[in-house]
């Protein structure tokens, strides 16, 4: 039974995130300088959730290994070139899996 | 991510591009749902129950922090505070979304709201900003784009829980999500502020790595903004000052571009 609570829960909860602002926003309008910052959201989540899910775990900094920076930075570069998001897996992975035998 | 031609193309071709542009994406998030799916699989949690967590939560770290925590006998408000606190980054995706759907009527911002997560957020805000979609075009990309991702994301979750711990280790599976972050992150470093903007909220998170509740990343995410907020509000000072020297100058000029991202035009994150 807890399990079914807390997922409705969440779920109720999050869809409240997604659409609430949306929703408020709209029919009110927003300031102008919170406009703005609001277009710096995605550099931020991004800056904040690819440190996070390399470089922290279980609550507590961590080092991702020679071999997951390898093929972050190669992924990385890729995009920045082609401006492509698939090559970030396709210049990624093979990095990866060539420099893991070779690091340990 | 391939150009669309701007106005003239037919709602057909926007599809088929919010498909493109979801392939890598979806393949980024498919190796995350199948461990989800493995370690419902191997917890004590109600499978069904946890599967609807695929469907309603729709997305990834909450639904499985919400696994885990319920199966550690977790109690409700801490589960449910916790998962919370993870997608509370979505406040902020909704009300981007308002400059590109604030116009639609409410049934149809509260469908759209439906598909909002990090990736179909990311993508059509960088899509938005290269291509000048109309307003059912952009409708019609996200609706696109989200649906297509929810269902890679629920079908892989139930393989994942059909095959349990038969999946391979060792191939790098847990490194594509991050590799579609970062290919996502390259694409949105347009100029220094965005870059500033990425660093601290990346230096912020890992300083605040042992917060309690898994609350780096919202802290580290608000540090980025803000930082944005003050350098454009900076800038918007500096230019401010300038007219009053010479008004037909390049301060006005700057004061009339407004610096700093637009609504509805994808600004430094796309």
């Amino acid at each position: 039974m807890t399990t079914w609570i807390a997922i409705l829960a969440v779920g109720a909860g999050s869809y409240a995130f997604r659409s609430g602002p949306l929703v408020l926003v709209a029919e009110r309008g927003l300031r102008p300088q919170l406009q703005r910052m609001l277009g710096f959201v995605g550099p931020a989540v991004l800056g904040a959730i690819l440190v996070s899910s390399l470089f922290v775990s279980g609550g507590s900094a961590t080092w991702p290994g020679v071999a997951s920076l390898a093929a972050v930075v190669v992924a990385f570069v890729a995009v920045r070139r082609t401006g492509n998001v698939a090559h970030a897996l396709l210049a990624g992975l093979p990095v990866f899996w060539v420099v893991t035998p070779l690091v340990g | 991510m391939t150009d669309l031609a701007p106005r003239s193309s037919p709602r057909a071709s926007v599809r088929r591009h919010a498909i493109r542009d979801g392939v890598p994406l979806a393949l980024g998030v498919l190796p995350f749902a199948l461990v989800i799916g493995a370690t419902i699989g191997s917890s004590d949690v109600d499978p069904i129950a946890a599967l609807l967590g695929s469907i309603l939560i729709f997305a990834g770290a909450a639904q499985l922090t919400a696994v885990e925590l319920v199966d550690t006998g977790a109690a409700i408000p801490v589960i449910v505070f916790t998962c919370l606190l993870i997608n509370a980054r979505f406040v902020l995706y909704s009300a981007r979304m308002a400059s590109w759907f604030g116009a639609e009527p409410l049934r149809r911002r509260l469908a759209l709201s439906a598909f909002v997560v990090d990736q179909s957020f990311l993508a059509a805000e960088r899509r938005f900003a290269i291509d000048e979609l109309d307003a059912r075009e952009r409708r019609s990309y996200f609706f696109t784009l989200g649906l297509f991702l929810w269902a890679v994301w629920v079908s892989a979750q139930v393989l994942g829980l059909l095959a349990g711990n038969r999946l391979p280790e060792g191939v790098g599976l847990e490194l594509a999500a991050p590799l579609v972050f970062v290919g996502l992150l390259s694409l949105s470093l347009k100029d220094g502020r965005s870059w500033l903007v990425a660093g601290v909220a990346a230096t912020v998170t890992l300083l605040a790595s042992g917060a309690p509740l898994h609350a780096a990343v919202p802290i580290g995410t608000l540090a980025g903004i803000a930082t944005g907020g003050a350098t454009s509000e900076g800038r918007e000072r500096t230019a401010r000052r300038r007219p009053a020297r010479s008004p037909s100058g390049r301060g006005a000029r700057e004061k009339a571009g407004a610096p700093g991202p637009q609504p509805g035009s994808g600004g430094p994150a796309a």
